[in-house]
């Protein structure tokens, strides 16, 4: 058995929408520290309903703990401090008028001082390099230094674990490929659905497939992109 | 899967199955009637309570399920308060106007009953094809259709929004005092608020430009719908007359 630490532990999730929709089954799943994981499956699969349980904004039958803490209603404020979650569309992220003040939300939220959030956000913005940005307005941006931005607007909280909806979506080449790279630099526990599987080939050495609200699939990327049958029944190739 | 907003409800219910041209005239003759029927004919309040009621038990929804969402009204009503307590001598306790207040509370109560009886028993299309055959401007019911496929679109928006703040609404440390200042709070809700609009500018800009492409010239073009069934107008014309009959006597009795 695996001794390092656990940084991401669901156990028997169960989630039902309260219009009866069953979105999530079961789930079991285990993620360590420092570890690259992907979570691909079709639209509806229930990836995004996942990806809101681990900071508790959903919270459905079963146990979920990040960093070996079980999320409750006591420590949610502890646990959205260490997930970083980066919703798909960018636009939702970034919701101030300027790139500062939505890289210093998350640590303004948290009490800091005028230093430390002032010295946090010059690390977010310089983790993503868009430190010529800060006084922009997040409306005007391409849709890649978008990304960029709200992946900053998590990293300004020092989170352990990552976890980020269809990080490429809506990407070009070239924006995809430096956001790619980005990725690759970032030393947390990374989470990624997505539909992109050429960078989950290329970045993120595990795989977990989805499909009708339960794991189909688990282990590691080169098995399961090199199994055609499991990418076909589960719609991840047409 | 209908948007959580959504409040059409399907049935196979009377109410269900009346043409939608007809049901939009008689909600909207009801209301009428709601309001001209004069200050404390409270019979006639009863009757029009006891018509609402029915036709809320034939949509098999509940009653109770027509109540609690006609409680909105009572914060609107509030306003009609200051009624009981005014007279020409000064702020005092007024009887007339404690009648006055309770009548109108009473009427908004039925009326708002009945519009959302219409809303339930109505998909929105058929609202906006009825609204078309009174013969409502075309490019006002383009507007209405508009506003309601992007209001679902807008509420998903601030919905999505408002998770991504609670998302980086964190603490690592529970001793230390979070959330900032209130004057700090106010200033990234205003935030919010103004990046929504732009968005909804940027948004509507790309609806036109797709409207444009299809053709659009300005002009709203439906389907020619089927003429109204002899039952439907005799249904109507009694309905009409009905109402007015009642609004008269009501005013002879209590006007």
């Amino acid at each position: 058995m695996d001794t390092t630490y656990c940084s991401v532990e669901l156990y028997d999730i169960t989630f039902r929408y309260p219009d009866g929709h069953l979105a999530l089954h079961g789930i079991n799943l285990t993620i360590h520290q420092g570890e690259k994981v992907a979570l691909v499956g079709p639209n509806g699969a229930g990836k995004s309903t996942l990806l809101l349980h681990l900071n508790g904004i959903h919270t459905g039958e079963g146990q979920v703990s990040i960093d070996g803490l079980s999320v409750n209603h006591q420590n949610i404020g502890q646990v959205r401090a260490k997930v970083g979650l980066v919703f798909q569309s960018p636009d939702d992220q970034l919701f101030s008028p300027t790139v500062f003040d939505d890289v210093a939300y998350g640590p303004i939220y948290q009490g800091f001082s005028r230093d430390e959030v002032e010295a946090r956000v010059t690390y977010a913005l310089d983790a993503v390099g868009m430190q010529g940005y800060r006084q922009r307005s997040p409306h005007h941006l391409s849709v890649g230094e978008k990304k960029r931005i709200a992946i900053a607007t998590v990293l300004s909280m020092h989170p352990s674990v990552l976890v980020l909806d269809e990080p490429t979506s809506g990407l070009d080449p070239r924006a995809r490929r430096s956001l790619i790279e980005l990725l690759r630099q970032l030393p947390q526990t990374l989470l990624v659905a997505t539909h992109d599987l050429e960078m989950v080939r290329e970045l993120l050495p595990r795989t977990v497939v989805m499909d009708q609200g339960e794991i189909v699939a688990d282990g590691a990327t080169q098995v399961i992109l090199s199994d055609e049958s499991v990418l076909y029944q589960h719609g991840l190739k047409a | 899967m209908p948007h959580r907003l959504e409040p059409y409800r399907e049935g196979n219910s009377p109410i269900h199955s009346l043409d939608s041209r007809v049901r939009v005239v008689m909600v909207l003759v009801f209301i009428l009637v709601c309001a001209l029927v004069p200050v404390g004919a409270w019979a006639v309040y009863i009757l029009l309570l006891a018509l609402i009621l029915s036709a809320e038990l034939l949509t098999d929804l509940g009653i109770a399920y027509f109540i609690k969402r006609s409680l909105m009204v009572l914060p609107f009503v509030l306003a009609a308060l200051p009624l009981v307590f005014s007279t020409p001598h000064g702020i005092q306790f007024n009887p007339a106007g404690l009648e006055r207040f309770i009548s109108i509370a009473l009427k908004s109560w039925i009326s708002v009953q009945a519009a959302i009886l219409l809303a339930v028993t109505t998909p929105f299309d058929q609202l906006l094809l009825a609204l078309r055959a009174l013969h409502l401007p075309r490019l006002l019911v383009a507007v209405i259709g508009l506003m309601w496929r992007y209001l679902f679109v807008m509420v998903d928006e601030v919905t999505h929004m408002m998770l991504a703040r609670a998302a980086r609404s964190g603490s690592d440390n529970p001793a230390r005092r979070t959330g900032g200042t209130v004057v700090w709070r106010a200033r990234v809700t205003g935030g919010m608020a103004g990046g929504l609009l732009l968005r909804s500018l940027d948004h509507s800009d790309r609806v036109y430009h797709a409207m444009l492409s299809r053709g659009y010239d300005g002009e709203v073009r439906t389907l020619p719908q089927p003429s109204l069934t002899t039952a439907n107008r005799w249904l109507l014309a009694g309905f009409i007359l009905f109402a007015i009959f009642l609004v008269a006597l009501s005013i002879l009795f209590w006007g």
